[in-house]
This record gives C-alpha cells, structure tokens and sequence, in this order.
C-alpha cells in the first residue's frame, strides 16, 4: 500500500528511462512528441504518466516496448531494464513455466540496443501490454483458449496438456474470471470481463513490468473500477510493477503511488500522489487538478475567450 | 394553458422483433416534460445499456417509441404537418458527442454554420450570413479570424466543439440535447465547453437535456437529475440531493465508483456485486436485484413504484417503501422548478 520504498528495491529499479527523446520528423518539421524525458519505476511501484493528448505519454510507452515506426525515432537516451530476480514460490498463477531469453537474467540490459528479434521475444514475457481499447484487440473467431496460449506457445513455452488446463484456469480465476470463459468467444463476454480477459493475457508470462496505456478508457466507472481492482490484485500478486498511461487524475489519484505530469513531450513534474495532490508544484499540474469537476460543491465556470 | 414544448408520456422502446423472445425494452414506460420556459438544464444519467442514447433519439423523432407518446407543442411527433415538422426541426437541436465526425473534412467549417443559416433563412445577404457566423462564433469564445475560412483538421477538438455549439446557437432553438458532448474533450478544456451549454442555457434561455455518463459534470451544471439503469428510472430529482446523498443503491454505487481527486479517500463503499449472466426477465422485479447489497425477497416479485422520499427526489427501491408512491407520469413533480432566468 505504501510507495517505493519497502518494496525489496535493494536491486535499484526494474526500469529506468534517461534523457528519452523521440522526434516525428516530417518533410516540413520535426515534432519533438518526447523531449528529454527521465524517470525510475521500482519494483512492485505503480508509477502513472498523466498528460493529455499530444503530450506524448504514449509515445514514451511505445518506446519502451521498442514500437515507435518511422517517421517516428528514438533520437537519444537509454530505457534500461532489470530483468526478473530469481523467482519466490507462491505466484498463485499456477506452474510457472521456465523462459528461454533473458526474461530470467537480472542484470540491465539497454533495451535500445537490442536486436528487433530480442526485443520480441521480451515483450510479453518482460514488459507486457495492455493497450487502450485492448479488449477489441481480442480475435473474435477464436476462443479466449487459445488466445491465452498463443503468445505462451510464441515465447517457446511447452506445456504438458493437463498443465496448460491448469494455467489457463489459475490465469483465469486471478483476474477474477470463471474458468468456462475459456470456451467463450470475445462477443461472449461483456466490455469489463473482454479487459480482464487482456489482463490475463498480459501476465501470463508473468512480466516484470505491465505497461497499461489507458486501461479502462471505454468502460464505464463501476467497471472501471472493478478491472482496476483486478489489475490492482495481479500486480501485487506477480510483484510486478505498472507503468500507467492516462488522462483522468482522478483515476490516477486512486490507483497509482507516484505519478509523472507530461507536457508538450517533457515531463514537468513527478512526485507521489500524495506530494501532487497536496502541493502541485507546476502551474500545469494546478491546473490539471483544478480542471476536475467536483462532486461536492459547485463552480461558476467562466467562458473561456480565444485559444483552444 | 400554452402545451409544454416536449413530453414523453409513458414511453416503452423495444428493439428487434415482437417475435424473439428475452425481449428487453431499451427504456420502459418512461415519462418526462420539458416545459421550455423557463429554460431548465436536466441531466440523464447513466452506464451504456441505460436507454440514455435511445431516449435522445425519441426526443429527437429518430426513432418512434413502441409504446407510448412523444409530444411536441402537445402533438404527436408522428402526427405533426409539414409546417410544424419545420418548426420541431428547429427548435429541438442536438450536439453530439464526437466533435471529429460531425464535419466533413473536404468543406471549410464555414459550411457546418451556411447550412443552418440558409435552411431557416436567417440571412438576406452574404454579408449578413458572415456578420451572424462572426457573432455566434464570439459568443463561444472563439476568434471568428482564427476559424473561418479553415478545415476541420486544421482545428482543435474543442474548437470543434465550439463551433458546434456556436452552431446551434445560431439557430436558437429552444431545447438542445447535449448526448455527452464531453467525453471526447482533454479534461482542461471540458469545464470551459461545459461553460458554453451552460452559457446557451443562462443568457440565451435555451433548455438543456444534458445525456452523460459523467455524474460529476452533469451534478456541475444541471438543477434536476435522472438516473438510469437497464431502461429504468433508478433515482430522480434534484440534483444536490441525488449526488450528495443518493438513496437508490444503484445511485450509491456509481458515485462510489468514481475515482476522486484525492489519494487520501480511497475508492470504497459496498463491494461491488458482478451482474449475474442473462439478467431476469423482462416484467420481474426490480432490475438492480441480481447486483444489489441490499436485495429481499419482495425485490424480486414486482418492480418498485416510484417512491418519493422527500418533496424534491423520487427513489424506485423498496427500502423506502414507507414514503408516498407516486405515478410513473408525476416524475416531473419532484423537479426543483427554475427560478427566473438570470439577465446577464
């Protein structure tokens, strides 16, 4: 419950991004989406990237997971990550199957300067995904089955019939999902359960860190707050930690420890919530917080003249 | 006695064929007027699957209801003449939710503000259409300079939204339904465009039927409040009373379930309670049941009457079965009514 510190950190964070910059180049501009961007995620941290659209939150994700596309580059800096420390019993996931790569070695690695081919086999099995509106990135003709098992079998895990029964449920009934959903396909399920099914996917590699880009974007608030509470669970559970990417402080306020301000591609203010709740230090930050509507007492709200 | 401007009297709306069977209606025997004057500011509140977005499309005319009527000028939308279907067509205007769908990207966004112009001749000359769309445009906050003559990718999502607003603006109809005309703005923007529907309401005396999911903006600007579960009324009346202390346990819920602002108050209240598969049946009980903390036995024998706990706030559940019922059609009796428009 608390932040960084208590955490067994004594292995220093599981990432680290330094002076990042990515730039679109055009014909006519370059657009500096990130802009000299550094920050540390600790292990079993939660650690939030609010902004809004443009100010390059996701471009900061997408980097790290090595999927910027020209004209989109990586023009400086270094994303660097721990990879898993050796394992304690007890994930409550089920066998936990053994990784080829090094998603079991401890020592940082420059994920810059790893090989297209190196950089896929890491996804998934360290640094997992969950994108925005991921729940209709599920295939609609194949059961959730065989879409737990698909990026399993990509990562060269091999599993004996009765284990991969036995996964599938123990992924199934951790993110709070009846063991029939499996069968099922995506229409089958609704808008929350499609989100925990993502979920499951994720960690079935059992990631060091969880990269969730807008998680619960398209849901409503009480399911939003039911597959947070899932993400919430299985994160503690794995000791994994999040990189959270949004746009609702409110949400952040509830889900994460620390959390970074991005602005025009810099990163304008971190601290933990706490610290920015209380005393936001940068007027863009103030602002972000003072923008939210209250549920407790009403404001005049101006009309705002000229700008956007 | 002048008509109200729209009603809907006891309006039942089901999609797909009379055939099918686990048929349930998207808004069931659903009653509401909107007088028109003074100008009122309604919210409509609910989860997708509430029959928010099809009870705008009722009130627009988009779509008859199964049962039921809907009322404009005391007329039924089906039954009105040329003439009126003209003036209906006025009056009753719409923002919607997407600012970036509404424009076609091959013409200027000149085009969006000429159409309505030149459909209810509101100009005698070109030069007279440039001064209105000029006007209505500073009216917004927007800087004419900045907007004409430009194409919608060239624009902001809330100058877009602006200028749709500054669209019906110069209509002036009499009723807008705003079918979340937020969700898709940055968070810094919305309480300014929230300013502008509350600005049409306030200086041009324009009702407002603001649909949304966001009980937050909706407690900031309207004065009477709905909320909607599967179809149905859950809680309604003013707005202070039903976000501050809801008393349906559906309307409890959601407003637990809003992330605040604030670290040191956790999200919290009653667990939340997964809806069981398939639901009940159309005609039995009380919807909320296979979700509600609260549940009884009686809950799942006949659906709650409206029971009206205080002059201003009518809640649909049992635990307040020692309040007056009222009818489904005397909703409107627990609105806190408008005080006189403000002359600014």
């Amino acid at each position: 419950m608390t932040g960084p510190i208590g955490l067994g950190n004594n292995s220093g964070p599981v990432l680290q991004v330094s002076d990042l910059h990515v730039y679109y180049r055009t014909a006519r501009r370059i657009i500096k989406a990130v802009d000299g961007v550094s920050f540390d995620i600790y292990p079993g941290e939660r650690f939030g990237l609010v902004g809004e659209s443009g100010s390059g939150k996701s471009t900061i994700a997408m980097a790290i997971l090595g999927l910027i596309k020209p004209p989109g580059k990586i023009e400086s800096g270094e994303i660097v990550l721990r990879g898993r420390s050796p394992e304690k019993g007890g994930s409550g996931v089920g066998p936990v199957p053994s990784l080829p790569g090094f998603a079991d070695i401890s020592a940082p690695v420059n994920l810059l300067t790893l090989s297209a081919e190196r950089m896929r086999q890491l996804r998934l099995a360290g640094i997992a995904l969950i994108a925005q509106g991921a729940m209709n990135s599920l295939n609609p003709v194949v059961r959730i089955r065989e879409q737990l098992l698909d990026g399993m079998k990509d990562h060269g895990v091999r599993l004996s019939r009765r284990d991969q029964e036995e996964r599938i449920q123990g992924l199934l009934e951790s993110v709070g999902l009846r063991r029939e959903v499996a069968g099922m396909y995506p229409h089958e399920l609704s808008g929350g359960m499609k989100q925990r099914a993502v979920i499951a996917i994720a960690i079935s590699l059992r990631p060091r860190l969880i990269i969730a880009d807008e998680p619960t974007s398209a849901l409503d608030v009480i399911v939003q707050r039911q597959v947070m509470d899932t993400l919430r669970e299985v994160q503690e559970r794995l000791q994994a930690s999040i990189l959270m990417v949004g746009h609702d402080m409110g949400l952040m306020a509830q889900s994460v420890h620390r959390l970074g301000v991005m602005y025009e591609g810099r990163l304008v203010e971190t601290g933990t919530v706490e610290q920015i709740f209380a005393r936001p230090q940068n007027s863009y930050t103030k602002m972000l917080i003072a923008s939210l509507p209250s549920l407790t007492s009403k404001r005049v709200m101006p009309v705002v003249h000229g700008g956007s | 006695m002048i008509p109200p401007l729209m009603q809907v009297r006891s309006v039942t709306k089901t999609f797909g064929s009379a055939l099918s069977k686990n048929q349930k209606p998207a808004i069931e025997d659903f009653s509401m007027t909107i007088e028109g004057d003074p100008p009122s500011i309604t919210a409509l509140v609910g989860e997708s699957g509430s029959g928010k977005t099809t009870l705008a499309r009722l009130f627009l005319g988009l779509i008859a209801p199964t049962s039921g009527e809907v009322l404009y000028k005391g007329k039924s939308l089906q039954r009105l003449s040329a003439a009126e279907r003209h003036d209906f067509r006025r009056d009753v205007q719409i923002i919607f939710q997407d600012p970036f769908e509404v424009y076609n990207p091959y013409y200027k966004v000149d085009h969006l503000l000429t159409i309505p112009i030149d459909k209810f001749h509101l100009a005698s000359s070109r030069r007279e259409r440039r001064l209105i769309m000029e006007n209505v445009l500073a009216a917004v906050g927007l800087n004419p300079g900045e907007i004409l003559g430009r194409y919608p990718h060239q624009l902001s999502g809330g100058q877009r939204q602006r200028i749709a607003i500054a669209r019906v603006l110069l209509i002036r109809p009499r009723l807008i339904i705003a079918d979340e005309p937020v969700s898709m703005v940055d968070a810094s923007l919305r309480s300014s465009i929230l300013a502008n529907v509350q600005q049409l309401n306030r200086e041009f005396g324009i009702s407002i039927l603001y649909i949304t999911h966001d009980l937050a903006t909706a407690f900031q600007i309207s004065e009477n409040m709905v909320v909607l579960y599967r179809g149905s009324v859950a809680e309604a009346g003013d707005v202070e009373l039903v976000v501050q202390s809801p008393k349906h346990p559906y309307t409890q819920l959601l407003i637990d379930s809003i992330p605040e602002p604030d670290p040191a108050r956790h999200w919290g209240g009653e667990p939340v309670i997964a809806p069981s598969f398939g639901g009940i049946g159309p005609g039995h009980g009380c919807k909320f049941a296979d979700r509600c903390p609260h549940v009884m036995p009686a809950c799942r024998t006949q659906p709650p009457p409206f029971f009206r706990t205080e002059e201003r706030r009518a809640v649909t559940c049992i635990l307040y079965d020692t309040a007056p019922v009222i009818r489904p059609e005397d909703l409107d009796s627990v609105f806190v009514p408008r005080q006189p428009a403000q002359v600014g």
